[in-house]
């Protein structure tokens, strides 16, 4: 199966399941968690199935392309099930049989894992799903997000995609795949791997990327407090991007590091207050006049 | 008349570690609410597998028994009036309890004669009973950690799915998580997905063995040792064994499959540890080796699902396996561009403990090293005087101890530190005592593991240990109630455990001090020389070592209490633990002879002895030595002389480290001892005789004042 093919067969499988087909968020971000669609919207009481294709930057992973099996960039397939089905494990297993990865054929194993993501206030149980003995997906019940306790609780379905797709087609090294017939992964990708790396770990600018995550972190502030929750959600995220290129060019001590966590988390937790807020001004619209319990 | 129990909560996969406390806690509160409703059962079974918990009796009673109480009512003098008549307060007790005057009657009480009533309350339906009571029952079983799920608010350890719940033939009703009570189960998650209805015991398990479930979990582990020798036999070697592996395994799967799978010979040259860290920690594999004991290029996976073609799953499996080794191999090959010895630089660019900076200690690994480096030497002194190649070998070791922590190996396997520093300093030259030195200094690595037995190994274990104590000490990272998050606790049992395996009776306080000392004279090599011939600084090293010595001696105590009565721990503990060793064996014969004979009594007499002389403190004081000259009565001449024999007897029994000998004294002290107390007045008018009877007694106490607080023992023996 293609690199491409196996993004089309979950976006189709998840749609017949009633998810929305959202798009990835326009903003460098390190993962689909952080995506609003995720992020802003396990809070609250709404209900809310999406699922979409996050492209996630994790400057530190860069290795010039010259690793088989990291990537300063690589794509998630996530999915938020919120409440939570009873069916939803079996829901999971048809997405797998849906790409080929036939559960009579292959082990498939749920090794107990606790998601925990202290920047965003948030932790989670679930599992890591092992296809024989390899990682194909992260699955959390989401407990807590920006410091929130969430009621009801999200599913949340992280796909790694490169490495399933690595193992549908039996390639040991990701740039190998293929996308589509033809063109490989590392056609597509190998020039952006090299240049970010040597961006990340040579070229950024320490006192730019300083100065906007001050600013990003004001403007986000001064945004959420007027109820722009989306806007200043926007900069939240670029502070975390400038935060995450910081960090790969070496440039935060293990002090200064405590300290800018402490900073993201205040902006996690202020963007979650300011969304609670705005939708309950808003009268919780996705409940469609149902009411709390009615998601119960 | 009786019937079965049995239930099952059907959940989703619950990590290996959940299962059994899980069981145990279920089985002790259901078992322990019929014993408290006198509902006569047969033993509660139990099976669990990641997806469900399950218990049953085969006998469980219908009903309660009846209860029958004594209720008490009024006063007799309350409860009949001037002609003997019931009084209204009887009648309405009588007609509270549900019966007639005259079947009142009357018992004793302190408070004087009571009017009772006895009263039968009617058992209660068992099933009854279960209905109500199991909501609360599951609701309380505790988890490492619990989530919610869904829009329930209900916690458990993963998602509660099914609940089948039979009394006999009824479905025992109630609600729990959102779900309703029911007769259905389903088998294994892929292979028998479907529900089906239970009607008793042996059908449950008739079905979950159809349904590719075994739910006993001795029977999976007995299975998987059996599937493990089959492969051993097909590799043609034997298992290495890991009996711990093969308990969370049966509890990863609902029904255990294993295959055989193998990895490229190459691979072999890396270090044993990294190949079955990589094999079983991380991939839960078994590991095999050959008659010669060295690892085979082989691995065996237990799986779940009985899969078409099993070469699929070892394939796959092999695939993951081979991208590990070729990381590891990487690391390998890399980390041995470099010595261990051309590391040591870059050991100050890694942060031990930031907080040490604001007390002018280097919080860098580097500073670290070479404090463990100067302790290790001089704890070598002291324990192996004269003994120059262990003091080289120590030294050396500790130097290099850290280093493996810049490397990508230890990067990758964080658990081999030390032992990657142990291969890689052979593959540099290193001498093979360095090497072995190296590796053992981590240890003992938790409760199970054994000290450091070199000679030099022992002196970095200990120095590594007490510079880390020390270093914490000093900026007041100490352990409180659970939260120890630098291993204090374990370093200091570290150090107690590696001088008893050692048998080296070295003086503790001394180590606390030379530590602190290290500590604070790592900036300035000098300073600590100085420091050791003793000069000004010492009071503050005492100051700061006292707290260090109390920490470890807690240990001690804990470790002392595992095996000996409180008394006899703390009475020894009194007198000194700063030879830890020698504490131990003071405990041993202290207890031995407590064996032998009731101290109770000479606890009584021994603080008796501490409140006089405490209360008189001052003239004990000018009291002097004690003359048995001077006795005027009969049982304080008999007290003196065995006073005077004790005092030459113990000085030569505990130079020779005799304590058994030594305390035996105390039997023979224990008649005249008390005949002393019933017939002499210590504080005699006549200031002679009253300070002759205070020296006697501070002579006594004295005596055992190297030993033991004698007036601290005070159980008697059952």
């Amino acid at each position: 199966m293609h690199f491409q093919d196996l993004i089309l067969n979950l976006q189709q499988y998840w749609a017949s399941q009633g998810c929305i087909i959202q798009q990835p968020v326009d903003q460098p971000t390190g993962a689909g968690t952080l995506n609003p669609a995720t992020f802003l919207r396990v809070l609250g009481p709404e209900p809310w199935k999406v699922a979409y294709v996050e492209p996630c930057r994790r400057p530190t992973d860069g290795r010039y392309a010259e690793n088989p099996n990291r990537l300063g960039a690589y794509y998630q397939f996530q999915v938020i099930l919120k409440p939570s089905p009873p069916n939803v494990l079996d829901l999971y297993l048809n997405s797998l049989r849906r790409v080929g990865i036939d559960p009579m054929e292959h082990d498939i194993r749920l090794v107990e894992d606790d998601w925990e993501q202290p920047t965003l206030g948030a932790w989670g149980l679930g599992w890591e799903v092992w296809a024989d003995g390899q990682e194909i997906t992260q699955f959390t019940y989401f407990q807590q997000a920006g410091g929130f306790d969430l009621s009801p609780v999200s599913a949340e379905i992280t796909y790694g995609l490169e490495r399933i797709c690595m193992y549908l087609q039996g390639v040991d090294n990701v740039y190998d795949l293929t996308w589509v017939e033809g063109i490989t992964y590392g056609e597509v990708h190998t020039q952006s791997e090299i240049e970010y790396s040597h961006y990340s770990f040579e070229q950024a600018d320490v006192d730019f990327l300083s100065s906007t995550l001050d600013a990003c972190e004001a403007e986000a502030l001064r945004l959420l407090g007027q109820g722009l929750v989306l806007p200043g959600y926007d900069h939240v995220l670029q502070a975390c991007h400038m935060f995450n290129v910081l960090d790969a060019r070496g440039a935060i001590s293990v002090t200064e590091r405590q300290k800018y966590i402490g900073r993201i988390r205040r902006l996690a937790r202020t963007a979650a207050e300011s969304y609670l807020r705005k939708r309950e001004e808003m009268g919780f619209p996705l409940l469609k006049g149902a009411g709390i319990e009615g998601v119960r | 008349m009786a019937s079965q129990l049995l239930l099952e909560i059907g959940t989703e996969e619950l990590p290996a570690s959940f299962i059994e406390p899980a069981l145990a806690h279920l089985v002790e509160r259901i078992g322990g609410l019929l014993d408290e409703l006198q509902i006569a059962h047969a033993p509660l079974e139990v099976g669990g597998t990641p997806r469900r918990l399950a218990l049953w009796s085969r006998e469980v009673a219908d009903r309660q028994e009846d209860l029958e109480e004594v209720r008490t009512g009024p006063a007799v003098k309350a409860a009949f009036d001037a002609e003997g008549r019931p009084t209204k307060a009887a009648e309405g007790f009588a007609r509270g309890a549900g019966v007639s005057v005259e079947d009142l009657f009357r018992v004793e009480t302190p408070k004087g004669e009571y009017l009772a009533a006895r009263v039968i309350r009617a058992g209660r339906d068992t099933l009854a009973v279960l209905a109500d009571a199991l909501p609360g029952v599951l609701g309380s079983v505790p988890f490492r950690k619990s989530m919610r799920w869904g829009s329930g608010t209900t916690t458990f350890g993963r998602p509660v799915r099914g609940l089948c719940a039979l009394f006999g033939a009824e479905v025992i009703p109630f609600d729990f998580a959102g779900l309703r009570s029911g007769r259905t189960v389903s088998g294994h998650r892929l292979m028998a997905p479907d529900t089906f209805e239970v009607r008793d015991i042996d059908s449950y398990l008739r079905g979950m063995e159809l349904g590719f479930v075994v739910v006993d979990i001795e029977e999976r582990r007995r299975r998987i040792r059996g599937l493990l020798s089959g492969l051993a036999a097909e590799a043609g070697g034997r298992l290495v064994p890991n009996e711990a592996l093969v308990e969370e395994v049966a509890n990863l799967v609902e029904h255990p499959w294993a295959a055989l799978g193998s990895f490229d010979p190459a691979n072999l040259e890396l270090p044993r540890e990294v190949l079955l860290s990589s094999m079983t920690k991380h991939q839960r594999y078994f590991a095999f080796e050959d008659a010669s004991g060295r690892l085979m290029p082989v691995f065996g996976v237990v799986y779940n699902t009985k899969v078409r073609d099993a070469k699929v799953v070892v394939h796959g499996n092999q695939r993951v396996l081979r991208a590990r080794l070729h990381d590891a191999g990487f690391f390998y090959a890399e980390d041995r561009k470099r010595t261990l010895a051309e590391r040591v630089a870059d050991l100050s660019r890694v942060t031990f403990l930031g907080e040490l900076e604001s007390v002018g200690v280097g919080a860098d690994l580097r500073s670290r090293a070479w404090r463990v480096e100067e302790l290790a030497g001089f704890i070598s002194r002291l324990a192996y005087p004269g003994d120059e190649d262990t003091m080289r070998d120590a030294r050396r070791a500790a130097k290099l101890a850290k280093t493996d922590l810049v490397t990508q190996m230890v990067g990758e396997f964080p658990d081999l530190q030390g032992t990657i520093g142990m291969y890689y300093g052979r593959a540099d030259g290193e001498s093979e005592e360095v090497a072995v030195a190296i590796g053992e200094h981590y240890a003992p690595r938790g409760a199970a593991d054994a000290p450091a037995k070199s000679p030099a190994g022992i002196c970095v274990a200990l120095a590594d240990k007490l510079d880390l104590i020390a270093a914490c000490f000093a900026v007041s990272l100490i352990p409180t109630g659970n939260k120890d998050p630098y291993g204090l606790r374990r370093a200091a049992l570290g150090v107690l455990k590696t001088l008893d395996a050692a048998g080296l009776d070295l003086n503790l306080r001394s180590l606390c001090k030379l530590a602190v000392r290290t500590l604070h004279g790592s900036t300035d090599q000098a300073k600590v020389h100085t420091g050791l011939s003793g000069d000004g600084a010492t009071d503050v090293v005492e100051r700061l070592a006292e707290p260090i010595l109390e920490f470890i001696g807690g240990r001690l105590r804990a470790e002392l209490l595992e095996r000996h009565r409180t008394d006899i721990v703390d009475a020894v503990m009194a007198a000194g633990y700063d030879r830890p060793q020698d504490a131990r064996r003071r405990v041993e014969a202290l207890a031995a002879i407590a064996q032998e004979a009731d101290l109770a009594p000479l606890g009584e007499a021994f603080k008796r002895i501490n409140n006089i002389l405490t209360k008189n403190a001052a003239e004990a004081e000018q009291a002097g030595a004690f003359e048995l000259a001077t006795t005027s009565q009969e049982e304080e001449r008999r007290l003196g002389e065995l006073a005077v024999e004790l005092q030459q007897g113990m000085a030569e029994q505990l130079a020779a480290g005799d304590y058994r000998g030594a305390l035996a004294y105390l039997i023979r002290l224990q008649q005249p001892l008390d005949a002393f107390f019933t017939a002499v007045m210590v504080m005699h008018e006549d200031v002679a005789v009253r300070r002759n009877r205070l020296a006697l007694l501070q002579a006594l106490r004295e005596s055992f004042a190297s030993v033991a607080d004698i007036s601290r023992v005070h159980v008697s023996r059952a």
